[in-house]
């Protein structure tokens, strides 16, 4: 059953690809001067070379030809060449992935570790204290602007204070470092975008989803009837509330998948961070079209195959699941 | 039926009275619209005049928020600000509101195939990790407040069109609908009179929390120096000219931060507040 869910799932994103693909693909006419634009850039002037350009490279084609042609370039991987650099687009941006991982992986667990036990607590003394200050703490961090929350912090604790560096992702010139000097270091320049910028914001957005979720599984029937049975209240919350209420929250995480991939441009353009966000900004700038539109692509194909993987891991966690 | 809608009306404000927080948020928000509106007569200076005796002044008594580099109040900007964010928030809202109500509304009541068209093609934009997607529109359409609208209004529809269709879905099957349609209603009428004045409540609240969405939506793409461009001023994009010299000069970014964040707080809070006091079924 399981198998033949996944492999009707993977054939699904199949159509989902190619929706993707020829949606970039649309937008690329939209550039000023359309598709030549983004092919072969302005360093072309003459007109006639403009144009025996885009009909050597079968610009001129009708749009179905032309997507055609594109595409099956784009699945041998070939992504064209950056306007700016003149390298390959796909090279560029893989080289990005890691590091853009590395800022949104770490953020969003350690936003878990902390928000489910605070969002838990939080309901199981609903109205107390905690419970708002909890409450209160989500709703500033979950409207402060990651921008603002960067620019502070840079400000006290790396301006001000001078204890975490304000940008890059290492220390320049640390000789010969061991593992662990490395490893600090490293973690010394991950504190402001992937913590603050990043996991502010993600903890206070769970700690309400948990809250919610583990009100709305404490008002159930079963947990009054397995306090009825006289079962003691650390394991009415623990072992039977907890678990269910957490599976909402495994599918809120399963929907932040666009934000492991695509959500950390902010945090990278404050923190001189070099990955996929920064990449794509800088292409912006740069009006390097092919680049642009090639992360575009990438994040947008990286996000389908994550949703992908989530979907698997979460048939695999709830057995309730329907296999249709 | 009028006696009715009075009743309603009062218990809203009784739920909504008790909230302390929503209230603080209606406040906030009033503060911020006052602003925006009351702007010129507000505003101590001219926002874009320069004064060179007097650049880069830290927070005083005759700039109480400081100057920036061409020695403009930063007052003044932070006050003229609020215009122009607070006008591309709402103006995006109601485009994405009136393309979400619809195309959710559609899907929700005649299913099957325009159903499954509609909710994929939401599913196909929920693909596209968002600022990805606006900074690509930006660069092939250029940075302008006119786009920027379109660009967050046109995209940012989908939560309220899954809101509206389950909504609408919820509805359908219910008596009333089922007696109106037994009457002979046409189905504009069933649509218009019957089911949507009854899906008001998610709508007035996307409405209320989508400003603040869409205030930081703007706000980042400004940062970026991908929104609001000089001589134009939000506050997203105050932040991003005080960038330059916001070691030295802390205030530049930090006011027009603050505001940012107040005013989606205030939003937030009001939202929230009008969610559990319409509705408390919907809370999250």
């Amino acid at each position: 059953m399981l198998r033949g869910y996944v492999a009707r799932r993977l054939l699904g994103t199949i159509p989902m690809l190619l929706l993707v693909t020829f949606l970039t693909f649309s937008m690329m006419h939209l550039a000023p001067g359309g598709l030549s634009a983004v092919f072969i850039g302005a360093r072309v002037r003459l007109e006639e070379d403009r144009v025996a350009i885009m009909r050597h490279y079968g610009l001129d084609q009708p749009f179905h030809v032309r997507y055609l042609r594109w595409l099956g370039r784009v699945i041998k991987g070939d992504l064209g060449y950056s306007l700016r650099y003149r390298r390959p687009v796909l090279e560029m941006i893989v080289e990005r992935i890691p590091a853009t991982l590395q800022l949104t992986i770490p953020s969003i667990l350690v936003s878990v570790l902390v928000a489910i036990p605070v969002g838990v607590l939080s309901a199981v003394k609903q109205y107390s204290l905690a419970d708002n200050l909890a409450t209160i703490g989500a709703f500033l961090f979950v409207s402060s602007p990651p921008f603002f929350l960067g620019i502070v912090s840079i400000l006290i604790f790396s301006v001000h204070l001078q204890w975490l560096p304000i940008s890059g992702m290492s220390t320049l010139g640390l000789r010969h470092p061991t593992f662990w000097a490395f490893l600090i270091d490293r973690l010394r320049h991950m504190i402001i975008p992937a913590g603050i910028v990043l996991g502010l914001g993600y903890t206070a957005g769970l700690i309400r989803y948990v809250r919610a979720s583990m009100l709305e599984v404490l008002r159930q029937e079963y947990i009054r009837t397995a306090r009825a049975k006289g079962l003691s209240e650390r394991v009415v919350i623990y072992q039977h509330a907890l678990r269910n209420s957490l599976l909402p929250v495994v599918t809120i995480l399963g929907m932040w998948v666009p934000f492991i991939i695509g959500g950390s441009m902010i945090a990278e353009v404050i923190s001189a961070w070099p990955g996929m966000g920064r990449l794509a900004v800088d292409a912006v700038f740069a009006r390097d079209y092919p680049l642009v539109m090639g992360t575009l692509l990438i994040v947008a194909v990286l996000t389908v195959l994550g949703n992908l993987m989530a979907d698997v891991a979460y048939a695999l966690v709830d057995p309730r699941i329907r296999y249709d | 039926m009028r006696e009715g809608q009075l009743q309603h009306a009062y218990t809203f404000w009784r739920r909504f009275r008790r909230n302390h927080r929503a209230i603080a948020g209606a406040i906030l928000v009033m503060l911020f619209v006052l602003m925006a509106v009351f702007a010129p007569r507000l505003a101590p200076y001219d926002p874009t005049r320069s004064n060179l005796t007097v650049r880069l002044q830290p927070p005083n008594r005759e700039h109480p928020l400081g100057t920036d580099a061409l020695g403009r109040d930063m007052l003044s900007r932070t006050i003229y600000g609020a215009r122009i964010s607070l006008m591309i928030a709402m103006l995006a809202v109601a485009l994405s509101v009136t393309i979400g109500v619809t195309l959710g509304s559609l899907a929700g009541y005649y299913g099957k195939l325009l159903d499954n068209l509609i909710m994929r093609f939401v599913d196909l934009l929920l693909i596209f990790p968002t600022l990805y997607l606006y900074i690509t529109l930006v660069a092939l359409l250029g940075p302008n407040i006119w786009i920027l609208i379109l660009i967050m209004g046109g995209l940012g529809w989908t939560g309220i069109a899954r809101l509206m269709r389950a909504e609408v879905l919820k509805l359908r099957n219910q008596e009333f609908v089922d007696a109106a349609v037994a009457l002979g209603t046409g189905e504009g009428r069933i649509i218009f009179r019957h089911i949507l004045p009854n899906a008001m409540a998610p709508v007035i609240v996307a409405i209320t929390l989508g400003i603040p969405s869409m205030i930081l939506g703007e706000s980042a793409l400004s940062f970026l120096g991908l929104g609001v461009l000089p001589p134009h001023m939000s506050w997203g994009s105050l932040v991003n000219d005080g960038l330059a010299f916001f070691r030295v000069a802390w205030w530049l970014p930090v006011f027009p931060g603050l505001a940012i964040f107040l005013c989606v707080l205030g939003f937030n809070f009001l939202g929230d507040g009008l969610r559990d006091a319409l509705d408390p079924r919907l809370k999250t």
